[in-house]
């Protein structure tokens, strides 16, 4: 926000209203937010607003499908005429219910795929066409840790609003004028209210664990790079990349054509340095042919790597990983085992 | 979306106007283009050293170098059938229309080179890429900016000599010292039989003032590294270009990602004092 910009008013809005909050919206653009799946949520376009599900601590997977489509269509062909037709852009939207590790997640992609010369204009796109809405959260997972990368409950990062949850109302940070848009009509938030948010604020989360340390990342690269603890760590991994594609930082993907007959479309799809045939040459060559390499190609990337790049490291400590992972790999586990191998061999 | 430019991922229509078959049992063609969209070509500005995406509907895209200089021209391909989108490259013929998205990739550090000696040491399908620099260097309003240039080139065999006809020209001018071996002789080839890093050896270029650029089988870089380093060539004066698994070409999709490094932006051009400094990925 640039100094010139008013500072918008926060507002009100009542839990039991969000529905109807939410169907408002609907009849001038598309809502994705959090919906019951079975014993889980995900985000998923709303018919209704009453469709919208908050009992969750977060989505299952991450908000990154919204500008990153797993499956997105890049353009159609006609193999015989050699045309190409791009697919329409997906229209106005309100994602909503944005966690702060996701919108976290969407800042690293944002600087991704902005960065350099070439911008990547599928994924802008979507983005320009979004508003953003983020959500605090209650308390800390389980598996949460966040507040290892200086996240918390209430940071919106990349949200035009957000909505911060009292007892029985949200009271909405309006950080855009594209936010103002869609809550000038609610009203505006008492001192009463404020002073609530503020006593909220000042509460400590009780996380499981401490913050991971992550000085360290700098030795790893330069001392470690080589050792055996990554053959160690990696051991029982069976290269499902499920971490993967529930990781609100990870962009890995592929390009392939799909045809049938004469016409056909390019398109991207997820993929993952950690199935075994990501780095594999035409020629057979392979530079990553064991687990722990591309173990430490996930680990190195997402904290140190991508931070070399981008100034930010690539996790935001939201703990899908974890939960997901079918042998039990714990990535905060490989985080603290790679500090404890470092001062293990530092006395040799 | 508006096409071109604003989308990275968009491929610009070239189409083929000669084929060249190199090796003797057809599996490397050299495809020379022209733009569809003459505009369209104007925007592609390429220097020695850079690549492009070449795209086939159907098959999908693969990463090659441009082997011409940007004082040709036309945009040429040297292209060896390997895998899926290859395969499907050298089934086309005259007058089809392929893809190209570029140029990409970094490009040799041309300054670097100027006023020194440059020795380069190609083996095989390697000698593709050099060839963008040395047209480059050899060109007439180029070839005062660089003192001896010498060409040191190998193939397993006589048939697997690339740009044949051009070897002749380098060999018979009289600014540029043309040297070639092959692993092995066949019919009635009088040459030189033996491997690159050997050739390098014997002709014992000095390193005084002099760069070396090299292309070739990973096997073939190992011994050349080691030989210019015996010969006295300084990491930063060795220049090298990487092959890698591309699929964007544009520094996202992470599949070419080597430390912090991605091989179709920093790359594929590196020094040997550069890739002493990367994970040895590659």
């Amino acid at each position: 926000m640039t100094g010139t910009e008013k500072i918008m008013k926060q507002r009100v809005l009542e839990k039991k209203k969000l529905p109807e909050f939410l169907d408002e919206i609907l009849k001038t653009r598309a809502v994705i937010a959090p919906v019951k799946e079975e014993d889980h949520s995900v985000y998923s376009p709303l018919k209704k607003g009453a469709d919208v599900c908050l009992d969750f601590l977060r989505p299952m997977k991450s908000a990154k499908e919204v500008f990153f489509p797993q499956n997105e269509v890049m353009f159609y062909f006609n193999q015989r005429t050699q045309k190409m037709v791009e697919p329409p852009p997906a229209g106005e939207t309100l994602l909503f219910g944005v966690t702060p590790c996701d919108l976290a997640g969407i800042a690293a992609q944002d600087k991704l795929f902005s960065s350099g010369e070439f911008k990547d204009s599928y994924y802008l796109r979507r983005r320009k066409q979004t508003i953003i809405a983020g959500m605090g959260c209650p308390e800390p997972g389980e598996t949460c840790f966040c507040h290892s990368f200086g996240i918390d409950r209430f940071s919106s990062a990349v949200a035009d609003l957000f909505f911060n949850p009292l007892e029985d109302r949200f009271v909405i940070d309006v950080n855009t004028q594209n936010g103002e848009e869609l809550v000038k009509n609610l009203p505006e938030a008492s001192e009463k209210e404020l002073e609530e948010l503020k006593k909220l604020k000042g509460e400590i989360p009780q996380f499981s664990m401490e913050p991971i340390p992550l000085e360290d990342m700098v030795k790893v690269v330069g001392e470690h790079f080589d050792s055996p603890v990554w053959d160690e760590v990696a051991m029982r991994c069976i290269g499902c990349a499920a971490c993967t594609f529930v990781c609100p930082t990870c962009h890995c993907f592929d390009i392939t054509d799909e045809t049938r007959k004469d016409v056909g479309r390019r398109m991207r799809t997820w993929d993952g340095c950690m199935f075994p045939k990501f780095t594999l040459h035409a020629s057979g060559h392979n530079p990553r042919t064991q687990a722990g390499q591309r173990m430490r190609q996930r680990v190195l990337h997402k904290f140190s790597y991508f931070n070399d790049n981008q100034g930010i490291i690539s996790c935001t400590g939201c703990g899908r990983c974890v939960e997901v992972c079918p042998v039990n790999l714990d990535i905060r586990d490989i985080l603290k085992r790679l500090s404890e191998y470092i001062l293990e061999t530092s006395d040799k | 979306m508006e096409k071109g430019a604003s989308n990275p991922y968009r491929p610009l229509e070239a189409r083929i106007v000669k084929i060249t078959d190199e090796s003797a049992n057809k599996d490397t063609r050299t495809f020379e283009l022209e733009w569809v969209n003459p505009e369209e070509g104007e925007q592609f500005r390429n220097l020695p050293g850079q690549f492009a995406e070449i795209s086939i509907f159907g098959a999908g895209e693969a990463p090659i170098s441009i082997t011409s200089s940007p004082t040709q021209p036309r945009l040429q391909f040297c292209i060896k059938r390997m895998g899926k989108v290859t395969t499907e490259i050298h089934h086309r013929g005259v007058g089809d229309i392929i893809g190209i998205r570029g140029p990409y990739g970094n490009t040799f550090p041309l300054e670097e080179f100027k006023g020194k000696n440059v020795i380069f040491v190609a083996g095989g399908i390697g000698l593709a890429p050099l060839r963008s620099l040395i047209n480059y260097m050899l060109h007439e309003s180029h070839r005062g900016d660089y003192k001896d240039i010498m060409i040191l080139y190998g193939a397993r065999s006589p048939g697997d000599l690339l740009f044949k006809e051009e070897l002749g020209e380098w060999e018979k001018r009289e600014d540029v010292r043309y040297e070639e071996t092959v692993d092995r002789a066949v019919g009635d080839y009088k040459g030189r039989v033996g491997f690159v890093p050997t050739m390098l050896e014997e002709v014992a270029p000095s390193s005084e003032n002099a760069m070396a650029v090299t292309c070739g089988p990973p096997i073939m870089i190992k011994f050349v590294l080691e030989g210019l380093t015996k010969l006295g060539f300084p990491p930063d004066r060795i220049i090298t270009t990487l092959e890698m698994r591309m699929k964007c070409g544009i520094g996202k999709c992470g599949r070419c990602n080597i430390g912090k490094y991605y091989v179709c932006i920093d790359g594929p051009v590196f020094s040997y004092e550069q890739l002493k400094n990367m994970p040895k990925e590659y």
